[in-house]
């Protein structure tokens, strides 16, 4: 089934056409498609509607934005030539569940419980663990390790009309017991924040926080803006127009940013000290415009900013002289063109067009250092970075389509105008799911990913592209209804994923992977949320 | 809100655009040259005898890339530093003022990282003969500095080691499959326990085997697995039992030190895949340590040379087997592919003398008659002339070193060795004893007559050990256009005061007038002028590595701040090298030696060496003076009082255009004699007005 060209990977024209089509399908829609207003948008609305894009916008029973576990990517991946995002697994955007209504019931209080999880379970064919195959910075996640967070609220209300929550959220990555036999988890508390929401629909919130936008689906990925710290922010939405600013620190564990000595202590013994204390300041702020479409679409229209700064520092080197780290810089613009509320009911139907342009710091993941710097040991301003991406649904009775794709260009900071840190890559993704009977569709995945790094293979010494196309058929039993965000999901999912020469030689020369350009997966899956505090 | 069909489609239409236009500007490999599809510099204008070579240890050079500092210490002397590629290219500028005109580069290939706490900062423990040492850079960036240099004037040589590999493999003498560091029963071998000292079977020994063992129950005082010490008969396996044969060796896989078996060449190479990669115990001697070093006159020259040839470099790198034909080819083909991909215009050529004998049989052709006649083949299929390939021999021993420059003949035709060698005989036999500790000069002229073969019946030279020679081949290996460079290795000799195996001049007995005087030879004497980097700066470490200073911080205890060119030391360099290349007579002149000191301390012509220089056009004569007085070109007056006699006719005006001259003009007299003053520890170069 694979065409004979995929073997070289598809280069310009092929990214650019999806990426064509798909905005075409955002801004050439029916304008008879009839379609809710945000303000109902009834459960199952996919995550471009109003609510997806910041906390400010989003109810207590599903607010909160963003989620992502700081899990390192699994060792048996194809590792990441680029740095911007490889140290984190990225979590799924679990679709809403609820909506605020203004008829909606008395706000809830109390504690409740909310969760986003997925499981995977199968084969490789070759009696080995399934894999998802990457060779992009942000690949098809249609197999990928299981992950679940765990949402604890408390709500109330104050006398002066003050919605109040406290979100807890517990993360596990994909040690399960049942599958290494090892009494052990590994688990990340992410959310820990208080919010408050004002009559005046000032909304205020302060500390740890995933906060995010909107997503690709199919790639597990927030392009535009999808933010890990600890810090604070407020938002407050006026007529058709959200604004919302948000700053928050972290530090990593890493030795650019920490690190502690034992010293001598005054009287006896040794004391541990902080030598080493650079915390990373990540502000962002956004503006979403609300608009309304011919044939009753809902549109929006979003510009992102970000700035990050990293103090200086001295660090310690192994030898004991130190090295002097400087200030360093990162800033971002963005801009999301949104639409949904066309196609069926409960479809889930939507399209957004993302472009990201990133320089210094902010080309790089939050959650990782930034790397290639140059030889000041600064991101800024060499480091850049230029998305450009689309997402999209469609659906009716019938079944439903989902689409992603995403280009991406990426320059590290360093001297080298040629090596493999630099470059550039895209995936495209579709998956089609028809409706078979009752709630069970049938539907197919298929996928095409490439990268073009400006560099040579370190085991062929030749300039080389890697690229993976994958196909995956699959049973899907969507119990809560058809619509693309129709969760839970049991799937029951054969992928097969054909690895170019040099995608096999990304591998290192030990690996035994080389030797497979074919690997299946067949097994289930598990996806669900509710009550989950990504919304 | 509303928006019109022609709004949305004039927004589509620029959306699509925009994408299209984005995602066209984004350059990938598919823009990439191959790095052996990239053009070669033909250098067919190059004669070596014009050049400046500087020689660089790239891990102490510069830092132009931290994304490489990996397990950088900058503080240990023997741990890396951080210097890299990218640095060299970013100080091209400051060579190019210096005014070098060929840059010697450590080691490319991947090393294994790190042994008993040394990294392989210096790059010679190879692991990979095909792969960069990430520690500075990737293919590209070496190809950029290469082109890099090439743009800036500079031709670029290539260090090359093919006679071992990095300590990849350990003796598994007691079988336990653990290198062990230690094993108990001394370090007498199998050879001396079970044969030579054995009363019933010690005829079988040699009598240096017999001198050996029996010396050796003083000083072979232990045995590590790692680097157990020689053994004739191959190191054999060993435990309280007795002994059990040839030693397994176990290929180490420790990857954290990239201590593991060397990684196969890509498909593209063509290495047949059922043939061995480094990793065939039979492509290595396995005979352990060379020891005889150090007792070098217990033994015949033969038994020291069997070690030598046969055995592991110190350290525990390990001796791969020349003579055999794979791994001939796969060490030739590797280098080639260095020619193919990197583009450098010469090979400096590590342990030489550890490979073939040639001193005993030139006719021989071994290893290097094979290497040598591919690598200039390969130059010239690439299209590149005057390849240069010189030879490092770490020996005094002036005819051994230099048989490595004669070719030779065999059934197969006419083959050839090394176009020069690293003269490391001048440096043992002149530049220490002579600049440094007052030898007579006369060493330095021995040297040339026995190089070229010029009067071989000298008296002093005869007395003092020097060959009648020539001890250096006199024709050229190969034409120019044939891979080589048209020159004789008598003329192309690579002169040097010190390198990065030797302390530096400055390090012990030396000052820097002594160091003024002896880099006045080194660039008025024919041969190639090699500068050790950080010279410029007035280094003076001692033995390795802190003869490996780090040129980015300059030398503050001189008060020289790092790439400082505004000093003394700088612009003399600076300017010798100037000199040598506005005068044609100083670079590709004969040569006339007109004076020198048959014996050593105060007299008239103390520290006297005076020599002519001639070409086509002009004629220049240098007079050095390694003495702490005041000296004149003329013997005592006890011995007559002669004073040197020049070719120029009588009445001629020689001015000095030495850099920092006081301008001092000297008049020929009858016969061409010339009474030139030089002040102590200084030198003349002087030039008819």
């Amino acid at each position: 089934m694979l065409l004979s060209t995929w073997m070289s990977p598809l280069r310009y024209g092929s990214s650019a056409f999806v990426l064509l089509a798909l905005a075409g399908s955002a801004l050439a829609q029916p304008e008879s498609e009839p379609g809710p207003g945000s303000e109902d948008v009834p459960e199952g609305t996919p995550a471009p509607a109003p609510g997806d894009d910041g906390p400010d916008e989003t109810s207590p029973d599903d607010a909160d934005a963003s989620r992502r576990p700081v899990d390192e990517v699994p060792d048996d991946t194809i590792a990441l030539p680029a740095p911007a995002s490889a140290p984190v697994d990225v979590a799924p955007a679990p679709r809403p569940v609820a909506e605020a209504d203004a008829d909606a019931p008395a706000e809830p209080t109390g504690f409740a419980f909310g969760s986003y999880g997925r499981v995977l379970a199968g084969s490789d064919l070759r009696g080995g663990t399934p894999e998802k195959i990457a060779v992009v910075a942000h690949a098809p996640r249609i197999v990928e390790p299981s992950y679940v967070e765990t949402d604890l609220y408390y709500r109330f209300v104050t006398p002066r009309g003050v919605k109040m929550r406290t979100v807890t959220t517990l993360a596990f990555d994909d040690t399960l017991f049942h599958y290494t036999g090892q009494f052990d988890a590994r688990p990340a508390l992410r959310n820990l924040f208080l919010e408050a929401r004002t009559p005046q629909g000032i909304t205020l919130w302060a500390g740890s926080r995933m906060y995010r936008g909107d997503d690709i689906y199919l790639f597990d990925w927030w392009p535009l803006d999808e933010l890990n710290t600890v810090g604070g922010g407020a938002s407050v939405a006026r007529g058709d127009l959200d604004v919302a600013v948000q700053a928050g620190v972290n530090r990593l564990l890493d030795p650019f940013q920490y690190q502690t000595e034992q010293v001598a202590d005054p009287e006896f013994g040794a004391d541990t000290v902080t030598t080493l204390d650079r915390q990373r300041l990540i502000a962002s702020s956004y503006a979403t415009y609300h608009l309304g479409l011919p044939g009753g679409v809902d549109g929006k229209v979003k510009v992102y900013g970000e700035l990050q700064s990293l103090p200086s520092g001295d660090r310690r080197r192994n030898d004991d002289t130190l090295e002097h780290l400087p200030q360093d810089w990162g800033a971002t613009l963005g801009l999301q063109l949104g639409a949904w509320g066309f196609g069926g009911a409960d479809s889930g139907s939507h399209a957004n067009l993302f472009a990201r342009w990133s320089k210094g710091l902010t080309a790089f993941d939050e959650l990782a250092p930034a790397t290639g710097l140059d030889g000041s040991l600064a991101a800024w301003p060499g480091a850049s970075e230029l998305v450009l991406g689309a997402a999209g649904a469609y659906g009716d009775g019938w079944g439903h389509v989902i689409a992603g794709a995403y280009t991406r260009r990426f320059v590290d900071a360093d001297a080298s105008t040629m090596d493999r840190d630099d470059g550039w890559e895209y995936a495209a993704d579709i998956r089609p799911e028809v409706a078979v009977a009752g709630d069970v569709m049938a539907g197919v995945d298929v996928s095409y990913q490439a990268r073009f790094p400006r560099g040579l293979s370190p085991t062929t010494l030749l300039a080389a592209d890697p690229a993976v196309f994958q196909v995956a058929p699959m049973i899907v039993y969507a119990p809560m209804g058809r619509g693309a965000w129709s969760r839970p999901q049991l799937r029951l999912v054969w992928r097969i994923a054909k690895l170019n020469d040099a995608a096999l030689d990304a591998y290192a020369i030990d690996d035994p992977r080389r030797a497979h350009s074919t690997v299946h997966f067949l097994g289930v899956q598990a996806e669900w949320w509710f009550n989950s505090s990504t919304r | 809100m509303k928006i019109s069909k022609t709004t949305r489609r004039a927004a589509t239409t620029t959306l699509a655009i925009a994408l299209v236009a984005a995602t066209l500007s984004c350059g990938g490999a598919g823009d990439l040259d191959n790095p052996l599809d990239m053009p070669h510099q033909a250098n067919a204008d190059v004669d070596w005898r014009d050049q400046v070579i500087y020689q660089i240890v790239v891990d102490r050079f510069e830092d132009g890339d931290p994304d490489n500092d990996l397990n950088v210490e900058p503080s240990v002397p023997g741990r890396y530093h951080g210097g890299d590629w990218q640095g060299v290219i970013d100080k091209l500028d400051y060579l190019e003022e210096l005014g070098v005109t060929a840059l010697w580069i450590s080691p490319v290939v991947k090393n294994t990282e790190e042994d008993a706490g040394f990294a392989s900062y210096h790059g010679y423990w190879t692991q990979d003969f095909l792969r960069t040492n990430p520690h500075f850079g990737d293919l590209y960036k070496l190809r950029e500095l290469v082109d890099a240099a090439h743009a800036h004037g500079m031709l670029v040589i290539l260090d090359v080691v093919t006679n071992h590999v990095g300590q990849l493999f350990f003796y598994d003498i007691n079988g336990n499959g653990r290198p062990d560091d230690w094993l108990s029963g001394g370090g007498l071998s199998h050879t001396c326990v079970q044969i030579c000292l054995n009363p019933e079977r010690a005829a079988e020994c040699s009598p240096d085997e017999q001198v050996y063992c029996e010396k050796g129950k003083d000083y072979l005082e232990r045995i590590i697995e790692w680097d157990p010490e020689y053994d004739p008969r191959m190191i054999q396996g060993w435990s309280s039992l007795g002994f059990s044969g040839t030693a397994d060796i176990r290929f180490t896989n420790w990857p954290a030190q990239n201590r593991v078996p060397p990684t196969r060449p890509p498909a593209w190479f063509g290495w047949p895949d059922d043939k061995p990669w480094f990793d065939d115990p039979t492509w290595y001697h396995r005979r352990g340590r060379v020891y005889t070093w150090w007792h070098e006159g217990d033994y015949s020259r033969d038994f020291v040379r069997e070690q030598e040839t046969t055995g592991d470099f110190p350290g525990g790198l390990k001796d791969l087997d020349t003579d055999n034909a794979d791994v001939a080819e796969a060490l030739t083909r590797s280098f080639e592919y260095w020619i193919e991909a990197a583009d450098f215009d010469g090979f400096r050529i590590d342990t030489v003398k550890h490979i073939d004998r040639p001193e005993v049989n030139r006719n021989l052709r071994g290893f290097w008659g094979k290497f040598t006649n591919r690598i200039r083949a390969k130059a010239k299929a690439l299209g590149k002339q005057n390849f240069f390939i010189f030879g490092e021999a770490f020996d005094g021993n002036d005819a051994l070193i230099g048989s490595y420059t004669f070719g030779g003949t065999d059934a197969d035709g006419d083959f050839g060795r090394f176009d020069s060698v690293f003269y490391f005989s001048q440096y043992y036999r002149g530049i220490v004893p002579v600049f440094k500790h007052d030898a007579p000069t006369k060493n330095l002229e021995c040297l040339f007559n026995s190089r070229t073969g010029r009067n071989p019946t000298d008296a002093f030279c005869a007395a003092n050990g020097y060959p009648a020679g020539p001890t250096y081949q006199g024709t050229p290996h190969a034409a120019s256009a044939d891979g080589g460079i048209g020159l004789a290795p008598q003329q192309v000799l690579v002169n040097f005061l010190d390198n990065h195996d030797l302390p530096r001049f400055l390090f012990e007995d030396a000052s820097v007038a002594q160091l003024r005087t002896a880099l006045g030879f080194l660039f008025t004497w024919d041969g190639i002028p090699c500068v050790y980097y950080g010279t410029e700066q007035l280094f003076d470490g001692g033995v390795d590595p802190k003869n490996r200073e780090d040129m980015s911080l300059g030398n503050p205890e001189a008060g020289l701040a790092p790439w400082a060119t505004d000093h003394e030391q700088f612009q003399l360099v600076h300017d010798l090298i100037q000199l040598r290349k506005d005068h044609d007579a100083l670079r590709r002149g004969t040569v006339e030696p007109r004076w020198s000191t048959e014996v050593a301390g105060a007299r008239r012509d103390a520290g006297i060496l005076a020599y002519e220089r001639s070409s086509a056009d002009e004629t220049l004569v240098a007079v050095l003076n390694t003495s702490d007085q005041d000296s004149e070109t003329c013997a005592p007056v006890a011995d007559g009082g002669a004073c040197m006699t020049t070719s120029f006719p009588s009445g001629t005006t020689l001015v000095d255009i030495a850099p920092g001259t006081d301008g001092a003009t000297f008049t020929v007299g009858a016969g061409g004699t010339v009474d030139v003053t030089v002040p102590a520890h200084g030198f003349r170069i002087l030039a008819a007005q």
